[in-house]
């Protein structure tokens, strides 16, 4: 159901999203599917491929629902990580990184 | 912050050089003697990875990396292996219980500290 | 902690690992079938290899390297622990054990002794004893596949497998920069395709780390395929989806970018190919739907060390090694480094929390022994102390005499607690003479199985350092002349396999060592007829067995005789005996033709304090061993029974004791001493027999500290010592067994003693 015109819910996400972490995460942006949703990113010192793909993979599923999937703000780390990786979706990059 | 490394090798010498290596190249550095060992240390040090020997008492380095893959806290720890085998037979082994990689002794300090580097992020 | 002192952890290590090898050879070569025997061979053997490795020491190292293979086999039951292996392995443990010395103490090792046992050792891990060395016991024993150890079948391409043992010297000057970029002429572009699996994280790597190890190789452009990434309700978290298509522009050559993907090979597909795929970088069509970017080099100064490298991709890789020489920290990993110089001082105090080994720190023997004088000198003092109070007799005061009792106990645990850091079991002693043993039995041509007993009993470090010489030329006394040849052994209808028992046990205060070999035992006729041409005894002479027996200690005994002279090395047992005796230790030896010979030597636990009961005779102080005391007796005229010019007995509830007295046999009275005017100590001599000392009176029970006679004025019969009172007098401390050995009938004089005593 979407959240027009309300304050997206805020996902903050931990200092560290390594193997350990996938799982969590998942379950966690599953819990949100169907709304408006922010993932914070800015407190991200490790970010592993495996989180990663778990991002994309939501930011697909809000695509594909017509629902806003933004990552806000980003820390350098998870930003450079993206970058390393050769990920360039808008959803999980700060416009003015894609410029 | 510093990372922390846990070594597990029964042999003093070795333990002495990973320990100076270590210190030298500004790592936090915890360790134990043997496999049974090296899995009480890990609960109470957490390290960020460990470099650990294959030939030792009690429990060798395959059971001990099996101990660490299947603890859900430590499972995603980087593990190095030490080991003076040449061979494949000892690497496969190490790597199908779970190994992150290998130093091959005796360790040039430099490639130790790279591998370590090369596995932590 | 410095390169010296690991490396002298290293040579104690080996001497515990070699330890450890020989008596595990030694326990399979009894039969033991214990896998984890093996195993601790095997790492005895791995280890010295590891640490002669990182100190370069290659003569070490390569024969170690041979030694383990062919133990590698046993271990994996493609060779079976055959005896005559065994042999073999025993003869390699003790090369090893000389190669280890001569790389401590300089000087070298013959190369024929290793070369021909590498030939052997060589020759079991093939599966083919070398002819000569006996056949393999068990044909049915599997040819071992020593050098090609039989790996899975790998999809991927075959790994670089760093193949062959290079030493590599360890030293923390100086680290190396990073040869595997070698610098090519001009760049050139590789194309790297690049797919996990998952088992790739679940064994802790991760692409990331990966691709920003390759950025430290060159320039990249990176593209990650995400095609294979499922809708979201059907992922798995800790699957792997994403692979990658790189585009590397480096100096370096394809090796310096297959190296970093070496921990990940089997658990991923990449394949790395020469030249630019253009075409897949330049058309975004292909790229997917998410992809609409072209990659781009990238500034990863975020993502810890990679990153100044790879911005500045171009600029040579060695640089930055030597630029701070003082600085230990290798280049390639900087900022580390620059983290622990800016916080090493305030961070000094944070030492590792877990250190994992036994806490044990090495000391100087030196600042020990000091400290041992020292707290014999605080006893002495204390005793002083005490004893001018008693006669200064303020008595009364209480609070002084329960501080003096306090004192004492304090001084006296202080004492025990000393001592206890210089005592050692005698293992490493015992265990050397496994070595004597083979090496006799192989020079003789006799078959020999030491059996050691006991070897944890412990005792001070200056005894231990003294009895290996002794004991050395006892074992080789023993296999060389107590043991028959095999045949002779066959033919009396004993086994053709000799057995020396090598024991230790504490007794009386003192260590006990017993040498008994099943051979044939003193010949008395021959030593009786050498001391009678010798001159030592008349023919008259009427001599008991022991009295014969004990001939062998004689110092004229052993001239060029071939009976003593041991194995052509010129030591007679009159030597083995002196040696002891300096060490306040005693030898004896009990016979049985044809059943073979125990030599038994006692000696002090400790050269340095003593329990003594300080007794009165002829006026004279003496100090007799607590240990040696039974118990004390009031001799009533009625228990008294004489026979003989000088003989007495005593008796004792239902026994009759020698009663011996002990200012007589010390010549300090030429009369016998009224029994009943006295008191009788109940003794237990190292025979094992009960003597009753007379002596005047007794004056109290004390810890002295033994002051050496054979260091500060000479060796006195029937004297072990000598010791300070607490009034400062001098007092001599009474050698129980000599006194005893010599009531049986024999004067107390040196040159008896040397014949006589036991």
């Amino acid at each position: 159901m979407s959240s027009d015109g309300t304050s997206p819910k805020v996902l903050k996400l931990p200092e560290v999203l390594d193997l350990n972490a996938a799982s969590r995460l998942h379950e966690q942006v599953l819990a949100h599917k169907g709304e408006d949703i922010d993932i914070d990113a800015s407190e991200v010192s490790r970010v592993g491929a495996q989180c990663i793909q778990v991002l994309l993979a939501a930011a697909r599923s809000w695509r594909a629902e017509e629902q806003n999937f933004r990552v806000a703000p980003a820390s350098d780390v998870f930003v450079k990580t993206l970058q390393l990786l050769g990920i360039s979706d808008e959803a999980l990059l700060p416009k003015e990184i894609l410029k | 912050m510093k990372k922390k490394v846990l070594t597990v090798d029964d042999s003093r010498t070795i333990r002495n050089m990973l320990l100076v290596t270590l210190n030298n190249a500004g790592f936090d550095t915890v360790q134990a003697e043997d496999g049974v060992e090296g899995l009480e240390v890990l609960e109470e040090s957490n390290p960020d990875v460990i470099v650990t020997d294959i030939n030792m008492p009690r429990l060798d380095g395959f059971g001990f990396i099996e101990g660490v893959r299947q603890n859900e806290r430590f499972r995603a720890i980087p593990i190095l292996v030490l080991t003076t085998e040449s061979d494949a037979e000892k690497k496969n082994r190490a790597r199908e219980a779970g190994a992150t990689g290998w130093i091959v002794k005796p360790f040039d300090p430099s490639k130790l500290i790279a591998a370590i580097e090369r596995v932590t992020a | 902690m410095d390169m010296n002192e690991i490396k002298e952890i290293f040579f104690q290590e080996c001497e515990e690992q070699l330890a450890e090898l020989e008596s595990g050879l030694l326990r399979l070569n009894d039969g033991d079938t214990d896998p984890e025997t093996v195993n601790a061979v095997f790492r005895a053997v791995h280890s010295i290899k590891g640490g002669a490795g990182a100190f370069g020491l290659d003569d070490l190292v390569s024969f170690a390297h041979v030694f383990e293979t062919t133990l590698d086999c046993v271990r994996s039951n493609k060779l079976e622990a055959s005896p005559d292996l065994l042999k073999v392995m025993l003869r390699s443990a003790d090369v090893l054990s000389d190669l280890t010395a001569a790389s401590r103490d300089g000087g070298t090792v013959e190369a024929s002794r290793t070369s021909g046992l590498v030939a052997e050792l060589e020759a079991y891990a093939k599966g083919q004893p070398l002819p000569g060395a006996a056949a393999p016991a068990a044909p049915a024993a599997p040819a071992p596949q020593s050098e090609a150890p039989e790996s899975p079948v790998e999809e991927a391409p075959a790994p670089t497998d760093d193949s062959g043992f290079q030493p590599v010297p360890f030293s923390f000057d100086g680290i190396d920069d990073d040869d595997e970029l070698a610098i090519g002429g001009g760049a050139s572009v590789f194309t790297v395709r690049f797919k996990p699996r998952s088992d790739l994280y679940a064994k802790g790597n991760e692409a990331v780390l990966i691709l920003r190890e390759l950025s430290k190789v060159g320039e990249l452009q990176v593209r990650c395929e995400t095609d294979d990434l499922p809708s979201l309700d059907l992922l798995d978290p800790e699957g792997a989806y994403f692979s990658w298509l790189i585009r590397v522009e480096t100096e370096s050559d394809e090796e310096a970018i297959r190296q970093v993907f070496e921990f990940v090979e089997w658990d991923s597909a990449v394949e790395i190919t020469a030249g630019a795929d253009e075409e897949a970088f330049t058309a975004p069509d292909a790229m997917g739907e998410d992809q609409p970017m072209a990659a781009v080099p990238f500034d990863l100064s975020l993502l810890e060390d990679a990153p100044v490298v790879a911005a500045e991709a171009a600029a040579p890789e060695s640089v930055p090694a030597t630029q701070e020489p003082a600085q230990l920290a290798p280049a390639n990993m900087p900022r580390a480094a620059k983290a622990i110089a800016a916080e090493a001082e305030k961070k000094e105090a944070a030492v590792p929390a877990v250190p994992a080994a036994p806490q044990t720190i090495r000391v100087d023997l030196d600042r020990v022994d000091r400290l041992i004088n020292l707290v014999g000198e605080l006893v002495i003092n204390q005793a002083m102390l005490a004893q001018s109070v008693v006669e200064n007799e303020s008595g009364g005061s209480s609070a002084v005499n329960l501080g003096l009792e306090e004192l004492q106990q304090l001084t006296r645990e202080i004492q025990d607690s000393v001592m206890a850091i210089r005592a050692q079991p005698v293992k490493p002693v015992f265990q050397r003479m496994g070595r004597i043993v083979r090496e006799i039995a192989d020079m003789t041509g006799k078959s020999v199985k030491l059996v050691t007993e006991g070897e944890n009993t412990e005792v001070d470090k200056t005894v231990i350092d003294k009895i290996a010489e002794p004991l050395t030329h006892m074992i080789r006394n023993a296999v060389d002349h107590g043991l028959e040849g095999p045949e002779k052994r066959t033919e009396l209808g004993k086994n053709p396999e000799g057995v020396l028992k090598l024991s230790a046990k504490h007794r009386s205060g003192r260590i006990v060592i017993e040498i008994a070999d099943d051979g044939a035992g003193i010949n008395r006729e021959r030593v009786k007829a050498k001391a009678i041409e010798n001159g030592l005894i008349t023919p008259e002479a009427n001599l008991s067995d022991e009295d014969i027996d004990n001939l062998i200690f004689h110092p004229g005994f052993s001239t060029a005789d071939k009976i003593s002279d041991i194995s052509g090395r010129g030591v007679g047992m009159d030597v083995v005996k002196r040696s002891i005796q300096a060490l306040g230790g005693r030898i004896s030896i009990t016979s049985k033709p044809g059943k073979g010979s125990v030599f038994t030597m006692s000696l002090p636990l400790t050269l340095a304090v003593l329990d003594g009961m300080v007794v009165t005779v002829a006026e004279q102080t003496l100090v007799v061993p607590l240990t040696a005391i039974v118990e004390t007796l009031q001799p009533e005229k009625s228990d008294i029974h004489s026979f003989g010019p000088s003989q007495r007995l005593i008796a004792i509830r239902d026994t009759f004791c020698p009663l011996v007295d002990v200012g007589n046999i010390l010549n300090f009275r030429a009369d016998l001493a009224n029994p009943v005017d006295g008191v009788a100590l109940l003794v237990e001599s190292e025979g094992g027999g009960q003597r009753a000392l007379m002596v005047d009176a007794i004056q109290g029970q004390r810890q002295v500290v033994i002051k050496s006679l054979e260091a500060n004025y000479t060796n006195v019969p029937g004297i072990a010592a000598a010791t300070i009172l607490g009034d400062g007098r001098v007092a001599l401390i009474l050698d129980v067994d000599a006194v005893v050995t010599a009531s049986r009938g024999q004067p107390l004089s040196p040159d008896m003693m040397l014949a006589a005593t036991g």
